[in-house]
């Protein structure tokens, strides 16, 4: 059976191509005691969500770092657009980048509405325009500009400073985002949730964003492709479906370690897996909406062999077989 | 009708009486009963005689009563109603005094004088105490009512028979131009050391080869003030006998380029040349600054030796380098740690956000280090307050006249009519400077 695991976007990257966005060649970073990046070739197609999963010290911030030029590479070059980074002015190629780093790094002097207008004022946009959008990029982001425009940035908690600092970096309307652990501060649940609303964000708006994690389930659950990194290389670079079912090195193997099958469940929506009801309607079920994972769990917490499947009225409709589950699991091994 | 049986909490705890002793107001009324105890004037017969010390107690009055009674309730009162009975107390510690020394000068000579003992002095720490323990709970009203005593004590008179007022009678007018040069001294001084100190504390952040502008600030203020005077005065004696003021300027313009040329082929070398006429620089500024802020006019004098334009061996000149260098540390070192402190998070977002060096500065890095830098601005002009004293050691005047004055003539009257109003300016800079701080770190979000 195919069709079943979700599928890369069929905008194939070709070198260079007009889709290529982000384009790493053989980039080296060499500091004076180690080698942080050994030769990275990396493309990133435009719209895409590409994340930089590995252990620390992989290399994940210094390759994305070196895209708006905050480390310049020993040696090879990166291309944003198909222009070399090192021939442009920084400061402009900055500001055309959004930017979130985990520490967030609002600036503590200001309030939410400064910092999220920060890079229009850069660029000059006049008083009324960047303020409307300020507005508007809170609003976006789930804070009420009316509560928090005037807040200062201990004034809020750690998700709500994590929005602020997403609105910042969408506030000029970049069409790359870079994003190193922006959810990594925040507590499990908060985590989820602004994951979450960060995807639904990003299916509007259809940035380019390069994700830095150390996070695999985080990374299976966002990318459209994931790049496993390993000491300054790049180790795997796929879907989240093919990187949980086909590792290709014995370190990709190890890294995703004994739960990748049940994370690529979390990848597999549960409508290519729903049955019609049967005479007996299941004693409990999940969301339409879930993922085959969920499902799993469920059978799991109540014991049973058949889940139901509830559309958004909480009506059920269907329901998964755990034998279905397991073939999805399974596939393609 | 029925008993609440949680009565709401009511409004403005600080103004009810309240039966609670609190250790440091204890202490204060303490010292304040103690000082009831011992003598608070000495009356001698001229102001460099010996004399004899008096008690509040001996010429029967009912205010020692009066005042051992405030200090009582000060005991046991705390907040507010503390910092007004303070203020009462303060009123008739004034007024103690002054009668007593009334009282004691009737009949004498005019050159009689009511010099101050101990008793005096002590009431004064038991009030600072006080205002101390009611300030901490109590807030604004303990601030006000300070100065409103003070001031209606000064306008009673009651302070005009005690031996420092006295003195002050006899020297009003040179006691209003010691004090404007004193100011000014200290203003033009504070001034300098932060258009100085700003660019060297910012210049102290940026890597290893300004590495050693922190231990040279801090070895300038272990030098003793005397010693650099006898250092500056030959070289300053020389340089303005023998430079003409437009040689001097011609030399700074000159100098100032080849410092330019000079930096990429010989930086060590260009540093050397950088300091001297920075020095140079400092030395004409702090002149000129001082002439316009002080009462002896602004003197430029044009072909002509640099003494001409005030610049000489003694006087303002080497008194203004001096404080200038010493109040250096204060502010380059918090310039330093206030630009080290900035989270270097929010130096990434901006770095990474296309600010330029120059806007990172302005827009984060320096509003962020302005609370401390003007901790900073509050130790250095604190401190240049009192330490402007010196500068009447090498003739540039300022309250530290009468110091020196009353030191050689042992006077103590005349000691204390320049180091009361030290005191007091010193205190109030720090207290204004201070308030402004909490004011700019609210302003700025940073509590």
């Amino acid at each position: 059976m195919t069709g079943r695991l979700e599928q890369a976007p069929s905008e194939v990257a070709e070198p260079g191509g007009q889709f290529t966005a982000i384009r790493f060649e053989n980039v080296v970073k060499r500091y004076t005691d180690f080698e942080a990046l050994r030769g990275v070739n990396l493309e990133v197609s435009r719209g895409q969500l590409v994340t930089l999963l590995g252990p620390s010290g992989c290399g994940k911030t210094t390759l994305l770092r070196t895209v708006n030029r905050l480390i310049e590479p020993s040696q090879g070059t990166v291309y944003l657009n198909g222009q070399d980074v090192e021939k442009l002015d920084q400061v402009g190629l900055r500001r055309g980048i959004g930017y979130v780093i985990q520490s967030i790094g609002l600036f503590p002097h200001m309030t939410v509405l400064e910092n999220t207008l920060v890079v229009p004022r850069l660029l000059g946009w006049d008083r009324a325009k960047r303020g409307a959008r300020a507005r508007e990029m809170l609003a976006l982001v789930g804070l009420e500009p009316a509560t928090y425009a005037s807040r200062y940035p201990r004034e809020l908690s750690g998700g709500q400073a994590q929005r602020v600092g997403l609105a910042r970096a969408l506030c000029a309307d970049p069409p790359v985002l870079l994003m190193d652990e922006p959810f990594g501060a925040v507590d499990p649940p908060t985590r989820e949730r602004l994951q979450d609303e960060f995807l639904r964000l990003q299916g509007e708006l259809k940035k380019t964003v390069l994700f830095v994690t150390h996070d695999l389930e985080e990374a299976v659950k966002i990318s459209d492709r994931i790049c496993l990194m390993n000491i300054g290389q790049v180790e795997q670079y796929d879907t989240p479906a093919e990187l949980l079912g086909r590792p290709k090195t014995e370190f990709v193997r190890s890294f995703l370690g004994p739960s990748r099958t049940l994370l690529r469940l979390s990848r597999v929506p549960l409508d290519g897996l729903v049955e019609p009801l049967g005479v007996r309607v299941p004693p409990f079920s999940v969301a339409q909406t879930a993922m085959a994972r969920d499902a799993f769990s469920s059978l799991l917490a109540h014991g049973g062999r058949v889940v139901g499947v509830r559309d958004e009225r909480g009506k059920v409709v269907g329901m998964v077989r755990l034998e279905s589950l397991l073939q999805a699991a399974s596939e393609d091994e | 009708m029925a008993p609440t049986l949680n009565p709401p909490p009511r409004q403005g705890e600080g103004h009810r009486f309240r039966w609670r002793l609190q250790p440091i107001a204890l202490l204060a009324a303490g010292l304040g009963l103690v000082a009831l105890l011992l003598p608070w004037l000495e009356v001698k017969s001229s102001r460099i005689a010996g004399g004899t010390f008096q008690g509040v107690w001996g010429w029967g009055s009912v205010w020692p009563l009066g005042l051992a009674l405030l200090w009582l309730l000060v005991a046991i009162t705390k907040g507010r109603l503390q910092g007004l009975l303070l203020g009462f107390s303060v009123l008739a510690w004034g007024l103690l005094a002054g009668q007593e020394a009334a009282h004691f000068l009737q009949g004498q000579s005019e050159s009689a004088r009511a010099s101050l003992a101990v008793g005096f002095w002590l009431s004064l720490l038991a009030f600072y105490v006080g205002f101390f323990a009611a300030y901490r709970q109590g807030g604004l009203v303990s601030l006000v009512s300070l100065p409103v005593a003070l001031a209606v004590l000064i306008v009673l008179g009651a302070f005009n028979q005690l031996g420092p007022i006295m003195e002050l009678a006899s020297w009003r007018d040179q006691f209003v131009a010691e004090l404007w040069r004193h100011l000014a001294l200290a203003l033009t001084a504070v001034i300098l050391s932060v258009v100085v100190g700003l660019p060297l504390g910012v210049l102290a952040t940026r890597g290893a080869a300004f590495a050693w502008i922190l231990p040279v600030t801090g070895f300038l203020q272990t030098i003793p003030s005397l010693a650099l005077f006898g250092l500056l005065l030959p070289v300053l004696a020389t340089l303005s006998q023998g430079v003409r003021l437009e040689v001097a300027l011609a030399v700074l313009g000159v100098g100032l380029l080849a410092t330019r040329l000079l930096w990429a082929a010989q930086g060590g070398l260009a540093l050397l040349v950088a300091l001297s006429l920075g020095l140079l620089a400092l030395i004409l500024g702090g002149v000129w600054l001082y002439g316009l802020l002080g009462p002896d006019g602004l003197h430029i004098a044009l072909n002509a030796p640099l003494s001409e334009s005030g610049v000489r061996g003694i006087g303002a000149a080497p008194a203004l380098l001096a404080l200038t260098l010493y109040a250096l540390l204060p502010v380059v070192l918090n310039v330093y740690t206030g630009l080290r402190g900035v989270p270097e998070a929010a130096k990434d977002a901006g770095r990474g956000m296309g600010m330029s060096p120059r806007q990172l500065f302005w827009r984060v890095e320096f509003p962020l280090a302005l609370p401390l830098i003007l901790e900073g601005l509050r130790g250095a002009a604190s401190l240049t307050i009192g330490i402007t004293t010196v500068a009447a050691l090498i003739g540039a005047g300022g309250l530290g006249f009468f110091v020196l004055r009353g030191v050689e003539s042992g006077a103590n009257d005349m000691v204390l009519l320049g180091a009361i109003p030290v005191i007091g300016l010193a205190l109030v800079v720090d207290t204004g400077l201070r308030l402004a701080g909490l004011g700019l770190r609210r302003r700025l979000g940073i509590v």
